[in-house]
């Protein structure tokens, strides 16, 4: 390798360290924002519902849900929003957070992953429902059906996040 | 340098002889006399049709369908140079391991070789079907823009290669004419096949144009390879000493036929509307010049012309269940394949933003898919191919099929497609939406239609009171009488078949060749 190359090569590698720690750089700050996204349309839901929704947890679950009126829909199509909103109401608590250690301050991230546990449970126990075909999980169906009840309850206050 | 015969230009009584005889000239058949090419034995490749399609000749295809509803059966095969490969499409995938071993739950499973024998036949299948390396892995083809359906249980991604599709009459005719000890006999049916009065060595066979001219073939072996139904059906009108046909001493030929159910009974969504499912809902050449079709074509022409150049080869992926889920639920292989809907409703968009992981499910369109099921068929003896009492122009007794599937057909389809939406849904990828039909009435297998894969009417077996040819796919009892195609599958897996009856064909010219020596 002679001067020239040996100037070329070390140029050429610069410039492809550069691009890649940009690229590297680009990529995880690129996924904290996602991150971040997620955690603050949790928020931003959450603070919504709490101006018209007295029970806090009931918020909290509610919340998980980014598209409401598609969840009260289906909701709707199951029991055409008749179901016992208590009975519902324990059922999701008991399941995403009715931890003893669960002070009640528990973020987006733990209650989504235990909701995506409950719903993995489901699936691999066979506790689905089919609704005109639609192969969904049971904790999936309670937090469509408790949408549904709080939708119907307070249909003149509800409106999108 | 050989020549193609016209068979319309042989004298009537004429006796042509030579080595090793090849009756059928589709992708089996040539593909033994490519590998017999420039050995020391003369071959002949006798073919019904001529170098193109002609009515009259494909007229000789016809018969009658008794079972389920199916295509044609002149539609479904055809009759010319280079056989059905004129009209196929050119999926191409290999068996797994688990569809050559005996499985206690699928009665007369199991082959009397494995993947391993096939292997290095596989190989050379590849090549003999212009498809990349054999590699049907699908970490090989994923990428970040055509990422993996990665499923926690009971399915894995396999992967299908395309063909050009290999027309294997165009593309394999000028190495054919090369080929100094091969040659190709047009326009020359087969309407008889003398044997010992035994039946236990074929002397030779009668070849008779359409206009009624007869002249005789005599060879030391005979390979028929003129596809799943009709190395049944030639096997059945050789009846003259075994009366219920050669080969048939325990009415095995014509029996196990078998198809690959193609039906559609469930849509989906996935929880990520925006990730590309690509790889297993479209071939790729399509993405890579962005639908340019012409693009693709010039493409592929001059990779013809110049054989350096790696072959481009499409892909598509689909979703198959595995070994362990078939064992534990007792159900047969099948495969998902995932294809465009207009079946959209408002249910279906409300689940898909319900499960979606968007942040603004509501922006996303919604996008379903049908999943449609390719599944293995149970092999089944009361599934047949039999002679019917109608006559073709030849005076030959027409084929009648009767096509059949049974409860373990049935149980399978349901399964997989139960097992399938459970699986997505455990791993967080999608929701499933069974059809009413598959909920309520499964028997009736609505809009379920066969691939014109037909296998198993030959089937192969060691003990000859179960199959009708051995592992070297010799018939039982006829020493020098040879079957090729995938008449021969004793199960079909889920997966297209030439591939597997190309790899055979290369085997069985191996056999051929060393036999042929050897004598």
């Amino acid at each position: 390798m002679n001067r020239r190359e040996f100037l070329a090569y070390c140029a050429a590698t610069g410039v492809g360290v550069t691009l890649a720690g940009a690229g590297w750089h680009y990529f995880i700050a690129a996924s904290n924002a996602v991150a971040m996204d997620d955690a603050a349309s949790y928020a931003e839901r959450l603070a919504h519902l709490q101006t018209f929704i007295d029970d806090p947890d009931e918020a909290r679950v509610l919340a998980l849900l980014p598209a409401y009126e598609s969840a009260a829909a289906i909701g709707e199509h199951v029991d055409g929003g008749a179901s016992d909103e208590a009975l519902v109401l324990r059922r999701l608590k008991g399941k995403l957070i009715a931890a003893p250690t669960d002070s009640g301050a528990d973020g987006y991230e733990a209650l989504r992953a235990r909701l995506d546990a409950h719903v993995r449970e489901d699936f691999t126990a066979d506790r689905v429902v089919l609704l005109d075909g639609w192969l969904l999980s049971e904790t999936s169906i309670d937090l469509c059906l408790l949408a549904a009840v709080v939708e119907a309850s307070t249909r003149s206050r509800w409106s999108r996040v | 340098m050989s020549a193609f015969l016209d068979a319309r230009g042989v004298e009537a009584g004429t006796l042509i002889t030579t080595d090793i005889c090849v009756i059928g000239a589709g992708a089996a058949g040539i593909t033994i006399a490519r590998d017999l090419a420039g050995s020391r034995n003369d071959v002949y490749v006798v073919e019904s049709g001529d170098l193109e399609l002609e009515a009259a000749t494909q007229e000789l295809a016809g018969g009658e369908n008794v079972g389920r509803d199916y295509a044609s059966l002149i539609t479904t095969r055809l009759r010319s140079f280079g056989g059905t490969t004129n009209h196929w499409a050119g999926w191409c995938a290999p068996l797994d391991a688990l569809d050559f071993e005996h499985r206690d739950w699928v009665p007369e499973s199991g082959w009397p070789i494995g993947l391993a024998d096939l292997l290095p036949y596989y190989e050379r299948a590849q090549r003999s079907n212009e498809l990349a390396a054999f590699e049907y892995g699908v970490d090989a083809w994923a990428s970040r823009e055509r990422p993996e359906i990665a499923l926690e249980e009971d399915f894995e991604s396999i992967v299908w290669q395309f063909s050009p599709p290999t027309r294997y009459g165009q593309v394999y005719r000028d190495e054919l004419e090369r080929a100094p000890n091969v040659h190709v006999l047009l326009n020359a049916n087969l309407t008889g096949i003398t044997t010992t009065d035994a039946a236990d060595h074929v002397e030779e066979v009668t070849l008779t144009t359409l206009a009624g001219t007869s002249f005789r073939l005599a060879a030391r072996y005979f390979v028929i390879a003129c596809g799943g139904i009709e190395n049944a059906r030639v096997l059945l009108l050789a009846n003259d000493v075994e009366r219920a046909g050669l080969g048939n001493r325990h009415d095995l030929v014509g029996r196990y036929f078998m198809e690959h159910p193609h039906v559609t009974t469930s849509t989906c969504v996935f929880v990520q509307p925006e990730q590309s499912v690509d790889l297993y809902a479209s071939r790729s050449p399509r993405r890579v010049f962005g639908g340019l079709g012409a693009v693709t074509r010039v493409v592929d022409r001059l990779r013809r012309e110049v054989s350096f150049l790696p072959p481009l080869v499409p892909v598509r992926a689909g979703l198959r269940v595995s070994g362990a889920a078939q064992r534990r639920d007792g159900i047969l292989n099948a495969v998902a394949v995932l294809g465009d809907t207009t079946a959209e409703d408002r249910l279906t968009a409300d689940v898909q933003q319900m499960i979606s992981v968007s942040m603004h499910p509501e922006r996303d369109p919604v996008r379903p898919y049908d999943v449609r099921l390719q599944l293995e068929q149970a092999p089944n003896p009361d599934s047949r191919v039999t002679l019917g009492d109608d006559r073709d122009a030849l005076g030959q007794r027409t084929t009648r099929l009767d096509w059949r599937l049974n409860e373990l057909d049935e149980r399978t389809m349901v399964q997989a497609t139960w097992s399938l939406g459970r699986a997505l849904g455990l791993s967080h990828q999608g929701r499933l939406r069974l059809k009413e039909w598959v909920m309520e009435h499964a028997g009736s297998w609505e809009g379920m239609y066969g691939g014109s894969h037909h296998m198993g009417t030959t089937r192969m077996s060691q003990d000859p009171t179960r199959g009708v040819v051995d592992s070297d796919c010799r018939v039982h009892g006829v020493g020098n009488l040879y079957v090729a195609g995938s008449s021969v599958f004793p199960t079909g897996g889920c997966v297209n078949p030439t591939l597997t009856l190309t790899a055979l064909a290369h085997r069985l010219a191996d056999h051929l060749r060393d036999r042929a020596s050897a004598a």
